[in-house]
């Protein structure tokens, strides 16, 4: 066998065969659970990464078995440049919510169950990206539904006012599998056309009807968008990311919401062409737009700490589908390094927040405050991320905004991307706002609590943190950075996938 | 060499920005710690004029470095030409002079009296954030590249609102830092669209080919870049209503209120100014509104500057009123002359503030030496500004030279044909350019009257509340007129019209400074935020709980309570069962029966 063939096998097998092995473990083993899903994780990872010579010699490693030969469907994987930065996003995503967890969860006897589900989800996610036909991407693709929604079902926490975590589960699972359906009737349309599941047929060139060719794209948008948060199609995302624990939280903002975009990617800009995309170039960029501002707005009405980074989501995804509408080079290129950039950011975002309610117990932003003092590292890699998702240079997301915007300045629609462009300056105010209010400022304890003395008699004491919650934030915070003052290799892997959208057009 | 030179003068002020910065987060700074990065300070920015000063004297050259980050943006490459070095030099040495500033040394405060001690503690951190500052805006100044700047103007607006965070109490710094960092970003938010529109032109992100390509853009994109980069050059600048972040500068020490935020930024933005000064000569309508703007704003700020009693506060207004006549010499097309406003304004903004320093500590030595400089710094700069006058009358825009055109009239004959045709023609009529002049006496004259309080050893005025320093000399010379005709008239309705004016003029101003200062867009801009916010709130609730997820939940309960009006009539009591299965039976009769049974 060869070594790409065992990789591809791996990336999947690893995760699938450690889920299956957590479930079955006997109680006496459960301890080891976190490290079993670590190392799961860490070998998925590593596999991916072994791809990439491979990628670079111009190979495509790919596996093909038999599975449904009367209908023609086959088990099909395959990794190529456009699947490397979300397969690897997703990868690297799991194995730092994974090692998150660590500390942010208990270690009882449901954590074999925890780990196996969150790996389950891992791999819907890297089988969503690596599969080579339409049954088995849905199949991933389901199966990541499944897995996030048992997660939130199960280990989900609810506050006292908030809605319960089987409303928000059932929510999360009806809109998801909304937008699901939409892309399956595509998918079906396609397979009625073609004759077969496979991609490779649908990269050769599909011949429908005009009519059919709008019906498949708008439903193929329409789905992903789904899965992407876009506003109006976002009101899953809120309970859903609030409600999850944190590490499926961290999963579900920084890895899963990609997926949509990867859709996009994949599907309608791989199958047709320019022509065949412009009409939808304008939606594109206005959904983005107002996916943007309203995301933005959001975040700042927002007090829960964890609903605001939520709601962030929203409108950082909001960019993406405007980099993507405006079908330019730029635009897109700029669009797939913000999904790896969103992950960053967002994680490290999210992990602060764990870290926060950790220390603090609190969600309402206007009950914490004054943190600097008591949590300086994680102060500090707040201000990075704070700092990346506000675009300051020469942090990663400057980087992939940058991109964006100039492709928006290529098109006819100036207007257009001169809103796009202030409507960052509402990412600016709501991200000042949550810094400032949790790190700095006064800690509204000290003005209440008159049982500790004068507050200049109190010392800050340094909050005792999980070094497993702290490491993966440090770690992010340093990508962040390096990200940002070296793109190049990342823009050097996003460029091999631009020759493969819109029949062919860079 | 100038590679040497350059590296330098960047390099060195990063360096020690760093080490001091980092110093003082990872220590408690103790009071030597301090004194050592004052004078580290000192030396460093010291080092790096001699960079610069080095650099001026090479003449332009070649760097023969550059560098390449972004994809597609091509190598960041430095320029040394003349006018950039000459702004670099200014803002370097003002920097220099600002901390030395700081190491006069004032009176003990025991021999002050309690009031007068309020001269703002100096901070280390403060000093950090200035060396880290004053690289990047070299950078600015110096780079050739669009891309290269863009950043190195974002690091400084980063800079120049992190100096309350660290520097003051824990609820004014955090509220301050975003304050100042979201109006730079509005600022900069404007150069990236003109930057990205230029590079889409251009192909480059390179200046001098992106800035000439402007001439070649549609109408539409050509009016982008210029309200993207007229915006950028605003708010860096301070002109009327963007003054107000360059006003948290009064609480801190003279290096930072004094260089940080009056210099550094307005001189970035004069110098971006003088780049894009051909630009808006492309674009008329643009160009007169760019020139009614800043008139307004010329206006409205000047009287603002002639209510404050103190000379500190008055500085930001000073500022904005320069910019205001910046922004007339770029509209107009003096393009020459902005970077002699900037070279003069420096040390002139400098000598203000140091001025108003010691005029208002009263035990000083200095005070009258202080005096003296203020008001021959006044004279200058009424000087100066008249110069600008009238250099703008003499540009194209005033079609008929104004001087001249009035000899040429004559006093009464053809006068009125001649003014009209004047103020039909001209892009900034005549009268405009009258009211200018009355500005920027009114602008000079306020550092005049400092001086003569100085000098006159006058005890120092109290601060607040602030009447309008013009009113007591009218109320004085109005008074004496008065006097003089009660001898003449005795006392009637004309004394009480007469004293009655000083009294009117008063309420009046407060009326204007309540109005103006603590008003209209000053006031939209420091609550945008809140209103934002508010706005969003209410979004939230009308959409997210009542709008969307309403409806949802509305169709949802809809669709349940149906299934279970359905589910009843299946799994009711047994009699009604019975009926559905009655009525299913009969309609597979039916059916049957239809398909020929």
């Amino acid at each position: 066998m060869a070594l790409e063939t065992l990789a591809l096998l791996l990336v999947l097998g690893a995760p699938l065969v450690t889920t299956l092995a957590l479930f079955v473990l006997p109680r006496r083993l459960q301890p080891v659970a976190r490290w079993l899903a670590g190392g799961a994780a860490a070998l998925s990872l590593a596999a991916m990464f072994a791809l990439i010579p491979a990628l670079r010699r111009g190979d495509v490693p790919a596996i093909a078995l038999n599975w449904m030969p009367a209908a023609g469907i086959q088990f099909d994987l395959r990794i190529d440049w456009l699947t490397l930065p979300f397969a690897i996003t997703e990868g690297a995503v799991t194995l730092l919510a994974i090692i998150y967890a660590w500390g942010s969860e208990a270690n009882d006897e449901r954590a074999p169950y925890f780990y196996g589900l969150l790996l389950l989800f891992a791999v819907g996610m890297a089988g969503t990206t690596l599969a080579d036909g339409m049954v088995l991407f849905y199949t991933f693709w389901e199966l990541m539904l499944l897995a996030s929604c048992a997660l939130i079902l199960v280990w989900g926490h609810t506050s006292g006012s908030g809605p319960s975590r089987r409303a928000v589960a059932l929510k999360y699972f009806i809109f998801t599998h909304l937008g699901s359906l939409m892309v399956l009737v595509s998918l079906v349309i396609l397979y009625n056309a073609t004759g077969t599941d496979r991609f490779s047929a649908l990269r050769a060139g599909v011949t429908l009807a005009p009519g059919i060719v709008t019906t498949v794209i708008t439903l193929f948008i329409l789905g992903f968008c789904v899965k992407m948060a876009i506003f109006p199609l976002h009101i899953w995302l809120p309970d859903a990311h609030t409600v999850a624990p944190m590490p499926v939280t961290i999963m579900l903002a920084a890895a899963m919401l990609s997926m949509g975009a990867y859709g996009i990617l994949r599907f309608p800009m791989s199958i047709f062409t320019m022509e065949q995309m412009q009409p939808f170039a304008v939606p594109m960029m206005i959904l983005g737009i107002l996916s943007e501002i309203y995301g933005a707005l959001m975040a700042l009405a927002e007090r829960d700490i964890k609903r605001i980074i939520a709601y962030s989501s929203v409108s950082q995804m909001g960019y993406i589908l405007y980099g993507m509408g405006t079908l330019t080079y730029n635009g897109i290129a700029g669009a797939t390094l913000h999904v790896i950039y969103h992950a960053i950011v967002k994680a490290l975002l999210f992990m602060v927040v764990g870290l926060v309610v950790y220390v603090t117990g609190k969600r309402n932003i206007d009950e914490v405050g004054g943190l600097a003092r008591r949590m300086p590292v994680v102060t500090a890699c707040a201000a990075i991320g704070i700092l990346a998702i506000i675009a300051v240079p020469p942090l990663c997301v400057f980087d992939s905004e940058w991109m964006i915007f100039a492709g928006g300045l290529e098109t006819p629609y100036v207007t257009l991307s001169v809103i796009t462009i202030f409507g960052s300056l509402l990412t600016v105010a709501y991200a000042l706002w949550f810094g400032s209010r949790i790190f700095l400022g006064k800690d509204p304890a000290e003005t209440t609590d008159t049982t500790l003395g004068p507050v200049s008699d109190r010392a800050p004491t340094r909050a005792k943190l999980p070094l497993a919650m702290v490491a993966p934030s440090v770690l992010l915070a340093a990508l962040a950075i390096i990200e940002g003052v070296f793109p190049a290799p990342l823009f050097d892997w996003v460029a091999h996938e631009l020759p493969m959208l819109l029949g062919g057009r860079w | 060499m100038s590679g040497v030179w350059l590296a330098g003068l960047i390099l060195i002020p990063l360096l020690s920005g760093v080490a001091l910065l980092g110093g003082r987060l990872f220590t408690h700074a103790p009071p030597r710690r301090r004194i050592v990065g004052r004078y580290t300070a000192l030396a460093v920015t010291g080092l790096a004029t001699v960079c610069t000063l080095a650099l001026v004297l090479n003449g332009e050259q070649e760097v023969p470095f550059q560098l390449t980050w972004l994809p597609n943006a091509g190598a960041m490459t430095f320029s040394l030409a003349k006018t950039g070095l000459h702004a670099a030099l200014a803002t370097t040495a003002a920097a220099f002079l600002s901390l030395l500033m700081c190491n006069i040394p004032s009176p003990s405060p025991s021999r002050l009296p309690s009031r007068e001690s309020s001269r703002p503690v100096y901070r280390l951190p403060s000093t950090a954030l200035l060396l880290l500052t004053l690289a990047a805006a070299n950078t600015a100044f110096l780079s050739g590249h669009f891309l290269g700047r863009y950043v190195a103007l974002e690091i400084a607006g980063v800079c120049i609102a992190l100096v309350p965070l660290l520097t003051l109490a824990r609820d004014a710094g955090p509220r301050l830092t975003k304050f100042v960092y979201l109006v730079l970003r509005v600022g900069d938010t404007g150069f990236l669209i003109a930057m990205l529109i230029l590079m889409n032109a251009a192909g480059t992100l390179d200046i001098g080919p992106a800035l000439e390509s402007g001439a070649a853009l549609s109408g539409s994109r050509l009016a982008w870049v210029i309200i993207g980069f007229v915006l950028a050059v605003w708010v860096k600048i301070g002109a009327w209503p963007f003054e107000s972040w360059q006003q948290v500068g009064e609480q801190f020490d003279a290096a930072s209120h004094g260089w940080t935020y009056a210099t550094v930024m307005p001189n970035l933005g004069l110098y971006l100014l003088y780049r894009i000064t051909p630009l808006l000569s492309q674009h008329p309508a643009l160009r007169a509104s760019v020139v009614s703007l800043s008139l307004g704003g010329m206006v409205l700020v000047t009287v603002i500057a002639m209510l404050k009693r103190n000379l500190r506060p008055a500085l930001v207004y000073l500022n904005a009123a320069q910019s205001g006549l910046a922004l007339c010499l770029a509209a107009a097309g003096v393009q020459g002359l902005i970077v002699t406003l900037l070279v003069v304004m420096t040390p002139l903004r400098l000598l203000f503030l140091w001025g108003s320093h010691v005029i208002q500590e009263q035990a000083s030595r200095w005070r009258r030496v202080a005096g003296a400089l203020t008001g021959a710094g006044g004279v200058l700069l009424t000087g100066f500004n008249a110069y600008l006058v009238w250099q703008l009358a003499q540009t194209a825009y005033v079609k008929v030279s104004l001087t001249r055109s009035l000899v040429q009239a004559g006093i009464l004959r053809p006068t009125l044909p001649v003014l009209w045709e004047m103020t039909r023609s001209a892009l900034i009529p005549w009268p405009v350019v009258i009211l200018l002049a009355v500005i920027v006496v009114l602008i000079g004259g306020r550092y005049l009257k400092a001086a003569m309080v100085a000098l006159t050893n006058q005890a120092v005025l109290p601060q607040e509340p602030a009447p309008l320093p013009q009113t007591i000399a009218v109320d004085r010379m109005l008074g004496k007129i008065a006097a003089g005709m009660r001898a003449w008239l005795e006392v009637g309705f004309l004394e009480r019209v007469i004293t009655g004016i000083p009294e009117a003029v008063l309420n009046l101003a407060k009326s204007l400074h309540s109005w103006i200062e603590s008003g209209l867009l000053e006031r939209i801009i420091a609550h945008t935020p809140r209103a934002v916010t508010a706005g969003a709130a209410l979004l939230h609730r009308v959409v997210e709980h009542q709008g969307l997820e309403g409806t949802l939940r509305g169709t949802a309960k809809g669709v349940f309570k149906f299934n279970r009006w359905i589910q009843d009539r299946h799994t009711g009591r047994l009699r009604a069962n019975l009926q559905w299965v009655f009525v299913v039976l009969l309609l597979i009769v039916a059916m049957l029966i239809w398909q020929g049974w």
